[in-house]
């Protein structure tokens, strides 16, 4: 099993964080700035792939738990605890942001549309996700009811952005059928060269907390197997 | 001028954020990348008994 | 307490549920213990929400606006009381073990628990919604049957998620707090539809008006119980 000092980690952030500075020269310089909102728009350079990473991470959830449930292997169960996180972080990230930008650009910091609500949701199913995890004495008890709580999070995901759509609606449409305010090129690449740069950070960290779990999990079985001995 | 205000909170938060997270993890890791060599050390030197 | 045998057969597998079903309604009906204390708490919710609007906001906005929010609101939280008691009297007394060993499907332990919360609630929101009527001002009689289908449907997914939530909060030795963490941002789109529906029924519109919410409510009914059926042994299991 490689160890936690493993260079291959350290070289996966490191050219996360590599990515992230080129991201941010091309959100800076080499975009332009929008001409309806004004400079605070590059939020949106980050704010976006945040989010699309966030759900990104409640799939990874829903697959490792379902494989977790079938298989009842740890790796899997280490997988699900990091992508739990990282969908939590991801998600704080998306819900400061967005205000930020909101207050500027609508003139409110919140409303109650379709997808602020709905991730305001997913953040505290999340956290209920962790909270959990943490009440479980038993590991592997713990484990499968994160696993389960997992399932119906990830689940409820797309059900919950359909309900709240069909219920309200306002969110700027910025990818879309007949938008009337294409992206300029530069601003196409400058985003899409950050959201390479923040999905990568996002495997890099996945892979981290996931060893991470795995360490922990391996130091205590050491730490029982002694108290046994 | 008041855009970059915004401009400029927004994207600290999103550094304090994962900065934050990255020291998590790596205080996590290193106190039990210690915790593991201190276990396996004196495993195996109770195994050499 | 013998289960019939592996009840791999449906008609096994109903058999099962209606067993755990019965125990559980019988246990409630020599006591009204539970009953009792999920009226009294609904009532409480009732009076209080009195006291955080004011007359003249009521007034005002009016009870089609008003009433959903408080209906649901009131049904979400006694149903948590109702929910946690369900699985909390077995774990006092470790009976769950015994129910977890009798060789019946986990599912059907699952349905069994689900049909007696739901019974509970609706016999509840027999109490509970003539008297928000009453409290309230609206006309409940001219709207009795789209009131009793809507509130009746939307009850039917809360039962499910409140159920399988409740065994994992009970299971990880925890209540009510738990279970509302879980309970009330897992139900958001059943919430949407409940008071929506609600809203449109009071608004005196037919149910074919709600169709569209309706659909999608029987869809999440569907959903949660096909979920909760394949998740519910890992919850059980030791």
């Amino acid at each position: 099993m490689g160890t936690i000092r493993s260079m291959s980690l350290w070289v996966v952030l490191g050219a996360a964080i590599a990515l992230i500075f080129a991201a941010i020269y091309m959100t800076f310089l080499y975009a332009p700035t929008e001409s309806m909102m004004g400079p605070v728009q590059k939020i949106f350079y980050f704010h976006v792939p945040s989010a699309m990473v966030a759900y990104l991470s409640v799939f990874v959830l829903l697959g490792s738990s379902m494989a977790y449930l079938w298989t009842r292997r740890r790796v899997f169960d280490y997988v699900a605890v990091a992508a739990t996180e990282l969908a939590l972080l991801f998600c704080t990230v998306v819900l400061i942001t967005g205000p930020i930008w909101a207050k500027p650009a609508w003139g409110v910091w919140w409303t109650w549309e379709a997808r602020l609500t709905t991730t305001l949701v997913l953040w505290l199913i999340l956290a209920a996700c962790l909270m959990v995890r943490g009440y479980a004495t038993e590991r592997d008890a713990g484990a499968r009811m994160a696993a389960v709580l997992g399932i119906v999070a990830a689940l409820d995901v797309p059900i919950n952005y359909l309900a709240v759509h069909w219920w309200r609606g306002q969110h700027p449409q910025v990818f879309g059928p007949g938008k009337k305010d294409p992206l300029a090129p530069e601003m196409m690449h400058a985003f899409l060269l950050c959201m390479v740069a923040i999905l990568t950070l996002y495997l890099a960290l996945l892979f981290l907390r996931s060893r991470l779990a795995a360490a922990e999990d391996r130091a205590q079985s050491l730490m029982d197997r002694m108290r046994d001995s | 001028m008041n855009n970059y205000v915004y401009l400029f909170w927004g994207y600290n938060v999103f550094w304090a954020l994962i900065a934050l997270y990255v020291v998590f993890l790596a205080t996590r890791l290193g106190r039990v990348g210690q915790r593991l060599d201190r276990l396996e050390n004196s495993l195996s030197a109770s195994d050499d008994d | 307490m013998t289960g019939p045998p592996a009840s791999s057969s449906l008609p096994g597998f109903f058999r099962a549920s209606w067993l755990v079903a019965a125990k559980d309604l019988r246990m409630e009906w020599r006591t009204y213990e539970r009953l009792a204390s999920m009226a009294l708490f609904s009532l409480v919710v009732l009076v209080i929400f009195n006291f955080a609007f004011d007359l003249v906001t009521v007034q005002r906005i009016g009870a089609e606006k008003l009433v959903p929010g408080v209906l649901w609101i009131t049904f979400a939280f006694s149903g948590i009381i109702g929910f946690t008691r369900s699985f909390q009297l077995e774990h006092r007394r470790d009976s769950l073990v015994a129910l977890v060993l009798a060789p019946t499907d986990r599912g059907a332990i699952f349905l069994g628990k689900t049909i007696a919360n739901l019974a509970t609630v609706w016999l509840l929101q027999l109490l509970i919604v003539p008297l928000c009527a009453v409290f309230f001002n609206f006309d409940l009689v001219s709207v009795a049957f789209p009131m009793t289908v809507v509130v009746g449907l939307h009850t039917i997914g809360l039962a499910e998620l409140g159920t399988l939530f409740a065994a994992i909060a009970t299971r990880l030795g925890r209540g009510e707090a738990l279970l509302a963490t879980l309970l009330l941002p897992g139900s958001t789109p059943l919430f949407l539809s409940a008071v929506k529906c609600t809203e449109g029924v009071l608004k005196h519109q037919s149910l074919g008006d709600l169709s569209h919410w309706l659909y999608v409510a029987t869809g999440l009914n569907l959903l949660y119980l096909l979920v909760a059926l394949m998740t519910f042994e890992y919850v059980l299991e030791d």
